[in-house]
């Protein structure tokens, strides 16, 4: 096999399987012709998997079933809905990144400058979209479980997971309580630590059982369309939190310096050298999401036709 | 007959029924005779990306293959949705055409 045979293959590679049953063979033959030609082996690789995306997102070609459109419209949900997992804490990295810091001379304060405002504006906004996605995620979630109810799928590790969410909140309160009324208390720390841990385990641990939840059920079309519009408002969100992510940042460098020897007042973030890589993360997920939900909206479309 | 995507010039689509409209071609054909005739070159992504919408919408048909090469053909709808396209276009390129003062061959 030549190199241009195998950067083609691995190409084809990308598309979806019920489209390499369909069309592979005679797809290998044109390649081939084209490759005799004189055709760029790079040329037709990035052909390929330009048309694979879009074989993936449109489905077209894909076999007349409803069950076949039902379970791609699911998969697809997962990966408009997975992202979500990674995008809030964050999102709430982000958001606590940001403070105040500045120094006083004089009896009154100096005022924050606009450019200031604005840049706690932009983090504020971002603390209402979280709890918005987090309002979305939840109906999301709830509808999800009714949706299939009384289907034989394996919940036991969806019980150990909520069991263990439930635990490490119940933990961190605890830690909170006893925290107040003696701040040295070891046993709040203890608290505090295996809460926090089972909380975070709990939720990465997640997106394993929704994915499996999802992967062995089937939902009715009235659950599908709830689930297919909260994943459309999920992948909107995460764009508007990348957008407040890029006007906060903006906003806090356009903030004066601060004039020698006088008193300022700024805001902040403490994330220096990690935004760009949050920013990237923020942009990447969303995208992910943006095609999820494209993708989940034309199969239930589908669905619906056949 | 409205078929989605027949707005754009050069769609690929509009390419391939046309090239169809010869008679039975497989993959490979069809990329010679479209850039034979309109001067576009097809990625095989592009063309089988098409030739699946096509087939979805049932204006064109596979063929048993012929030695891992499968022919295709247009259907009577393809036929239609290609006529009516063709009428329309050479409505508004005459037209075009009056209007920048050359005449339409």
């Amino acid at each position: 096999m030549t190199m241009a045979s195998r950067v083609t293959a691995l190409a084809l590679r990308t598309y979806p399987s019920w489209w390499r049953e369909r069309y592979q063979d005679e797809m290998v033959v044109v390649i081939q012709s084209l490759l005799d030609d004189g055709r760029s082996p790079l040329g037709v690789a990035v052909n390929l998997i330009a048309s694979s995306l879009r074989a993936r997102l449109a489905g077209a070609g894909a076999p007349a079933s409803r069950e076949f459109w039902v379970h791609r419209t699911q998969r697809s949900l997962l990966v408009a809905t997975i992202p979500w997992f990674a995008i809030v804490p964050m999102a709430v990295t982000f958001y606590l990144s940001n403070s105040f810091y500045g120094s006083f001379h004089g009896l009154l304060p100096p005022q924050l400058s606009r450019a200031g405002m604005l840049a706690r504006d932009f983090q504020e906004g971002m603390l209402y979209v979280i709890l918005a996605y987090v309002v979305i995620a939840l109906v999301g979630w709830r509808r999800l479980r009714h949706g299939l109810e009384g289907q034989p799928l394996q919940m036991r590790w969806f019980r150990l997971v909520n069991g263990a969410a439930m635990v490490g909140i119940t933990l961190v309160i605890s830690a909170l309580f006893l925290g107040q009324h003696n701040s040295t208390s070891m046993l709040a720390e203890v608290c505090a630590y295996i809460g926090l841990g089972l909380f975070v385990i709990s939720w990465f641990s997640l997106p394993a059982v929704v994915t499996q939840m999802l992967r062995d059920g089937e939902l009715a079309v009235a659950f599908l369309r709830t689930e297919v519009r909260l994943s459309t408002a999920l992948a909107c969100l995460s764009g508007v939190l990348t957008l407040l992510a890029v006007g906060n940042r903006v906003a806090l460098s356009l903030q004066p310096t601060p004039l020698p020897g006088a008193g300022y007042w700024m805001y902040r973030s403490s994330l220096d050298a990690w935004y760009l890589p949050l920013l990237i993360g923020f942009l990447l997920l969303t995208i992910i999401s943006a095609l999820g939900a494209h993708a989940a909206r034309r199969s239930y479309t589908r669905t619906l036709i056949v | 007959m409205a078929v989605k995507g027949w707005h754009r010039a050069q769609d690929p689509a509009l390419l391939v029924l046309t090239s169809l409209a010869a008679g039975p071609m497989h993959g490979y054909a069809l990329i010679s005779d479209i850039e034979e005739i309109a001067g576009v070159v097809l990625g095989p992504g592009t063309l089988y990306g098409v030739l699946a919408r096509l087939e979805q919408d049932g204006l064109v048909e596979a063929l048993p293959a012929d030695d891992r090469r499968r022919p295709y053909r247009i259907t009577g709808a393809g036929a239609a949705a290609l006529r009516e396209r063709l009428l329309a276009t050479s409505a508004v390129a005459s037209v075009g055409l009056r209007r920048l003062g050359i005449a339409p061959t």
